[in-house]
């Protein structure tokens, strides 16, 4: 039989990918996260029919209700309805998350690649600014700068990517120097190949995965640390319906209402958890096959 | 015969998540009082298993699910878990392969001796903590560890590798056990520390009588070791016996093709025997007999039907070939002449005759090279006094390697073998001195410049699967030279091409470098080095983790390649078997320097430098008969630092044949008396003729 | 070994110094004028100045930061915008509630969160592992803010146990201890699944290391074999996380202190942001910091300690 070379095929590719959905789906936790992370995906694609009501349709008479037939999780202190607030929050949730993520991961990246393959004063240059950034309770540093900018959505997505970056940079660099030590990076430089092709073709491919899990997994983290800002009143700006916000609203009326709080820190722990469990099953499978050990 | 252990009838199984794995079946072995009894087989046949089975240390997958064990007339299955904890340690020992893994790095020496001795004191008497550590300073004396008393304090990562497997014995051997298994205790070793060890473990089987199953895969090892040899094969015992019994007449076709596969100096061939096949896996275990599929005396009923054990005088073997009513040709027709201990006066080794110098085109040449690291100590470190050492990996080596030769680059760990191959390819930058390849001085050029001239030198690697790009498939990576150096090619024929000339098939084209065997990546690599046809290839360790067959293979590859395409093979090892083999050359090197070049055959009878002596001598020929007559030197101490190489000779602590002079004096390379060869030695004629018989 | 050290201290004050620098440039990203937005409806044009001037904004950046690190060094912040008291009064007041916060919370999380995860791994997948790991996920998720509007919701607005607010009476130590009940545990939750997570991993991990193989191949008792040799080599690297862990439950404290209406550093901070109170913002950040560092800084110098293999090199070879 001779070796004919093969087109790159997306269904096969994809038909590839299949086998390891169906062994995170094998681990009982795993399917759990599995089906949260669904859930939320079609929660967040689907907000508009899901939803019953506008997220800032006020009902001033029926506010601090609890579960009713109208409003199914209850009202909030403006009456409005809490579940279409929960189920728009989600979206606010993954559109921070995601663009902060990926902000971090392709300067975290960049920054990581070049401090670990170059080395010398730039390594060095690089870490110590790396270091003085995680110099900071996130939280600390994130305020500070949302104080001076002030709040909004935007400002919100630059100051997470700005405070999860280091730590990106750090993990790829960790992998750029272990990878540029192993032997086959110096038989590609023994067969001739350039610095800049060796980084771009040997290292890259092989480091970037474990930071892609990183960051699906920092996911749920995110989330939490965006609706922490919304809560201190920091992140986005009512009547957006972050899901930090809710619980701020739901903190001031405590007393009247429990209902919002409630409600809104069992959707983001739920949420977190699912995620979590989902990024870890992920993990616990992909984990062997891109150290190479599975096979055989 | 009075017997310390007797396995009957073993059989062990693993659970996986996919299957039920039967590893060991129907084993049966003894292990006489007193005794050395050797274990062989490659990778995968399961005699760690029997190690962790014996002690019932499995891990919580594996079951042992048949048959006795039976120590000291006890059978181990009946026994209960705190009995047998009882006795681990105290009648049963064993130590392990790595000593880098195998000693606790956070607790000191003296910490775990004596923990380990008051959980087993002598006589079963409790001691207390001071009577338990003059106790484990006694037994790391006895071992060979110097200032016991003092070093006692120090933690593991403190000593070198041959020190921590002696504590290992020590540790093993302190509350004076029946049963001693060693689980492969010298493959992690140098060549004379392997020596030392397994000299050491003899010594300390005299003197306490202990019955001791060595485990490992090095036939030379078994043949001057051990008493009594069992040989597994994927998970079956297919033979045992007597140590000259088994080596002068092995009975079972895997036993022969085993030693017939061994590049042993003492046999000169032109190709080794290699068994065709791989060792089947466990989830894949033929039907009968688990060697036909590469037996050369295959019947059918050999497929068919498991064979039984037959006895053939003072052996025991598991095949049908011994069976009444065999009706295929007898065993011993296969490969005529493997025992070692004949003398075949056997065909020429071409392409191993010295070349004509003078004719002969200078391939590569270095000159007084050195290549030193110095510690990157800085500023702050000078300040505050911290001494700038510098680590002298290679110090002034002149070599000259000529079109059609191969040259073997031979020494122990941290002698800097692998550092001058790689500043010979400029992969590092030479310190001082010169590299010149192929007539062009690559000292001073930059890497920019020698990209283009790296077509013409190549390098295997010694890890075959981790020098392989991961995430490339093999067609990429036989590829990469071409795009590399912006050659353009037909790809689909290039790859065939490459696969073909390495004896792979083109099925291995589509796979990753991690679900390649060993040997398979092994000539991938080799492929790779060759796609651009250079010059001369650096081979560092070819046959370094491959088991026996499958290196045969490698090097019966390597010599026909070498004829095909008038290669020039730098070949940088430690195993002098290779050497024998496949090299026309030999340099000795020691702590950066060399000590003696020239001819294979005559640095194999006639080493004129004391060092030369001790790696031929300390190499394990697979010949028992040879035991007695070899004169045995035995290296003291071990391989000083290359950050602080002695005065003068830099061997001449463990020299035995050292004068005030060489303290002082570092000898120069240079001729020796009877003009064959180059060594550094003062007094080479006196070192010659000690050695030599007569 | 010494040098390592004195490496490591370089190190530290090279971060202290680009925090600070970064600190007092951070106001230049303020979009239009900080005084004026620091003031608010009350900006006169005198007043202004005024702000401007102690807040050095009419200086050029170099000078401010300049300014600023020689103030640092001399420990003086300057005096509050606002009402005139020197800050690091204002700091010094807060600081040490922050503080006792920070260090319960760290201390609940060892006591419980460690043994956890020690039966853990002592167990592997047995019922009771299984259902910690699904507690200590759970435990590690759930947001510190989360876990203390929870708390706050059953423990003292529903039932009436433990108190919402504030430190308690003045003096009481009990009084005080009850009124740090709920923010440490609230805040210790997620280090409690943490470390119980960690240290199952790093324990599971070490228990399948060839040195507890052939220490149990010597005969050494099982208990000797885990509880001793076994767990000193998984807690190191726990002992180093813990120091970043009191640094980042001084950050977290932030919102406990606000959902439990306590004084500290989080409180201060997070009311100067409101206020947009920037020097005070400045200062707050800066101490948290520092402290930050210096409690990173310390167990880098534990682990060291503790590892053998760092401690001695370049002995032998």
């Amino acid at each position: 039989m001779q070796y004919v070379e093969k087109p790159t095929n997306r269904i096969g590719q994809l038909i590839d990918r299949l086998p390891i959905l169906s062994d995170v789906l094998r681990q009982p936790l795993g399917a759990l996260g599995f089906a949260i992370v669904f859930i939320f995906a079609l929660t967040v694609i689907f907000a508009p029919v899901i939803a019953p009501y506008d997220f800032a349709r006020q009902d001033i008479p029926n506010r601090l209700q609890g579960p009713s037939e109208q409003y199914w999780l209850g009202t909030d202190y403006l009456g409005r309805d809490l579940f279409s607030r929960l189920v728009y929050g989600s979206r606010i949730a993954l559109g921070t998350a995601i663009p902060s993520v990926a902000i971090a991961l392709s300067v975290g990246i960049f920054l990581g690649l070049i401090a670990g393959y170059v080395g010398g004063v730039l390594d060095n240059l690089i870490v110590v600014v790396m270091d003085s950034l995680q110099a900071f309770p996130s939280i600390m540093l994130s305020l500070a700068i949302l104080a001076l900018l002030g709040p909004s959505l935007t400002n919100v997505i630059i100051v997470i990517g700005l405070t999860w970056m280091p730590n990106y940079a750090r993990v790829i660099r960790a992998q750029t120097l272990s990878a540029r030590e192993k032997a086959y990076v110096e038989a590609e430089r023994s067969l001739g190949a350039t610095d800049r092709s060796i980084l771009i073709s040997h290292i890259l491919p092989n480091v970037i995965a474990p930071a892609l899990l990183l960051a699906a997994m920092d996911l749920p983290w995110v989330i939490t640390f965006e609706a922490g800002l919304s809560f201190m009143g920091m992140g986005v700006r009512p009547p957006t319906p972050s899901w930090g916000v809710i619980l701020s609203e739901g903190f001031n009326n405590i007393f009247q209402s429990q209902w919002p709080i409630l409600w809104a820190g069992a959707t983001l722990a739920v949420t977190t958890l699912g995620f979590t469990l989902f990024g870890e099953a992920l993990r616990d499978v992909l984990d062997p096959r891109i150290s190479g050990t599975r096979g055989l | 015969m009075d017997v310390t252990f007797k396995a009957v009838d073993l059989e062990i199984k693993y659970h996986t998540r996919q299957a039920t794995l039967t590893a060991l079946r129907n084993v049966s072995f003894e292990v006489p009082r007193g005794q050395i009894v050797g274990l062989v087989g490659e990778s995968g046949c399961g005699k760690s298993t029997i190690a962790s089975a014996i002690m019932r240390l499995l891990p919580p997958n594996g079951e042992i699910s048949g048959g006795e064990m039976v120590f000291n007339g006890r059978d181990l299955l009946q026994v209960s878990e705190d009995e047998m904890r009882r006795m681990r340690g105290r009648d049963l020992a064993m130590i392990f392969q790595d000593p880098m893994t195998s000693l606790n790095p956070v607790f000191s020496l003296e910490q775990q001796m004596v923990d380990a001795i008051q959980a087993h004191p002598p006589n079963d008497r409790p001691i207390s903590r001071s009577e338990a550590r003059q106790r484990a300073i006694y037994m790391l004396d006895r071992v060979g560890i110097p200032d016991a008393a003092k070093r006692i304090q120090d933690y593991p990562h403190q000593f070198s590798g041959g020190m921590r497997q002696r504590m290992m014995i020590a540790l093993a051997l302190q509350a004076n056990p029946s049963l001693l298994i060693a689980d492969e205790p010298t493959s992690a070793l140098d060549v004379t520390l392997e020596a030392q060890i397994t000299s050491l473990i003899r010594e300390l089987r005299d003197e306490l009588q202990t019955s001791i199953l060595y485990i490992t895969h090095d036939l030379g090892i078994v043949a001057q070791l051990c008493d009594r040899v069992v040989v597994l094969y994927a998970g079956n015992v297919v033979e045992t016996g007597d140590i000259f019994g088994v080596f002068k007449k092995p009975l079972h076709p895997y036993t022969r093709a085993l030693l017939r596969s061994h590049p042993s100096n003492q046999v000169r061939v032109n190709r080794l025997i290699t068994i065709r096949g791989r060792v089947p896996s466990l989830k894949d275990l033929p039907v009968g007999c688990k060697f036909a599929p590469r037996c050369d005396l295959a019947q059918p009923i050999c497929f068919d039907h498991e064979p039984v054990q037959s006895n053939v005088e003072a052996q025991s073997v598991l095949c049908h070939a011994y069976q009444p009513g065999w009706t295929g040709k007898s065993p011993e027709t296969l490969y005529a002449g493997a025992s070692l201990s004949a003398q075949t006066d056997a065909a020429e080794r071409t392409a191993l005759e010295p070349t004509q110098e003078a004719e002969s085109e200078q391939v590569v040449r270095t000159a007084l090279l050195k290549v030193h690291y110095k510690d990157n100590i800085g500023w702050l470190g000078k300040l505050l006094g911290e001494k700038e050492g510098m680590v002298r990996a290679v110090d002034g080596v002149d070599i000259v390697v000529h079109r059609g030769e191969s040259l073997a680059l031979v020494g122990e760990s941290g002698c800097g073998k692998t550092t001058l191959g790689r500043t010979i390819l400029r992969l590092e930058r030479p310190t001082i001195g010169e590299v010149q390849v192929n007539g062009r001085d690559l000292t001073g050029l930059s890497q920019a410049k020698i990209r283009p001239m790296r077509a013409q030198m190549q390098m295997i690697f010694q890890d075959p699967v981790s020098s392989l790009s991961p995430r490339k498939k093999v067609a990429d990576l036989l590829l990469e030279p071409f795009k590399i150096h912006g050659i353009e090619v037909d790809k689909s024929k290039k790859v065939n091409e490459l696969l073909e000339m390495v004896g792979l098939s083109s099925e291995q084209a589509d796979k990753y470098p991690h679900q390649l065997s060993g040997g398979q990546a092994r000539r991938v690599g080799i492929a790779c080095a060759l796609a651009l046809n250079p010059l001369v290839l650096i081979a560092d360790e070819p046959t370094a983790g491959l088991d026996v067959s499958v290196a045969a293979g490698i090097l019966n590859l390597m010599k026909d390649l070498r004829e095909k395409f008038g290669l020039t093979y730098i070949l940088i090892t430690h195993n002098l078997h290779v050497i024998s083999f496949i090299a026309n050359r030999v340099a000795v090197m020691y702590l950066g320097k060399l000590v003696e070049i020239g001819e294979t055959a005559t640095l194999f009878t006639q080493p004129s430098h004391p060092y030369t002596q001790a790696l031929m001598s300390a190499v394990a020929i697979p010949d028992p008969e040879q035991r007695e007559n070899r004169k045995r030197i035995i290296l003291e101490g071990e391989i000083p630092s290359p950050r602080n190489p002695p005065a003068g000779c830099p061997f001449h602590p463990r020299c035995r044949y050292c004068e005030p002079r060489c303290a002082s004096e570092a000898p120069l390379l240079s001729e020796c008396p009877d003009n064959t060869h180059l060594v550094a030695c003062h007094f080479p004629a006196q070192v010659v003729n000690a050695y030599l018989p007569g | 070994m010494l040098v390592y050290i004195v490496k490591r201290m370089l190190m530290t004050l090279v971060v202290l110094l680009l925090v600070t620098i970064f600190l007092s440039l951070l106001v230049q990203i303020v979009p239009g004028d900080p005084a004026r937005t620091l003031l608010g409806p009350r900006a006169t044009p005198e007043l202004i100045q005024k702000v401007r001037a102690s807040m050095d904004l009419d200086k050029p950046a170099y000078v401010q930061v300049g300014n600023f690190l020689w103030k640092v060094v001399h420990l003086d912040l300057g005096n509050d915008v606002f009402t005139g008291v020197p800050i690091s009064r204002l700091i010094s007041s807060a600081l040490p509630h922050t503080l006792i916060l920070a260090i319960t919370s760290l201390a609940l999380a060892v006591l419980v969160g460690i043994p956890l995860g020690v039966y853990s791994a002592t167990h592997p997948d047995s019922w009771l592992d299984r259902l910690l790991a699904l507690i200590s996920i759970s435990f590690t998720t759930i947001p510190s803010y989360v876990a203390g509007l929870f708390l706050l919701l059953i423990f003292a607005v529903k039932l009436h146990a433990l108190p919402a607010m504030g430190l308690g009476n003045e003096g009481d130590t009990l009084d005080y201890l009850r009124h740090l009940t709920l923010p440490a545990i609230a805040l210790a939750i997620t280090w409690i699944g943490y470390l119980a997570r960690l240290v199952r991993t790093s324990l599971l991990e070490v228990l399948n290391e060839t040195y507890v193989r052939v220490a149990r191949a010597g005969g050494l008792s099982e208990r000797l074999v885990r509880y001793k040799y076994a767990l000193k080599n998984a807690l190191i690297p726990t002992v180093a996380v813990l120091g970043v862990g009191l640094g980042s439950l001084m950050g977290g404290a932030v919102f406990e202190e606000i959902i439990f209406s306590r004084p500290g550093m989080g409180t201060l901070i997070f009311n100067a942001i409101k206020a947009r109170n920037y020097p005070m913002v400045r200062s707050g950040v800066l101490i948290v910091a520092f402290l930050f560092i210096f409690a990173n800084f310390l167990a880098d110098l534990a682990y060291t300690y503790l590892d053998p293999r760092i401690q001695i090199n370049k002995r032998q070879d």
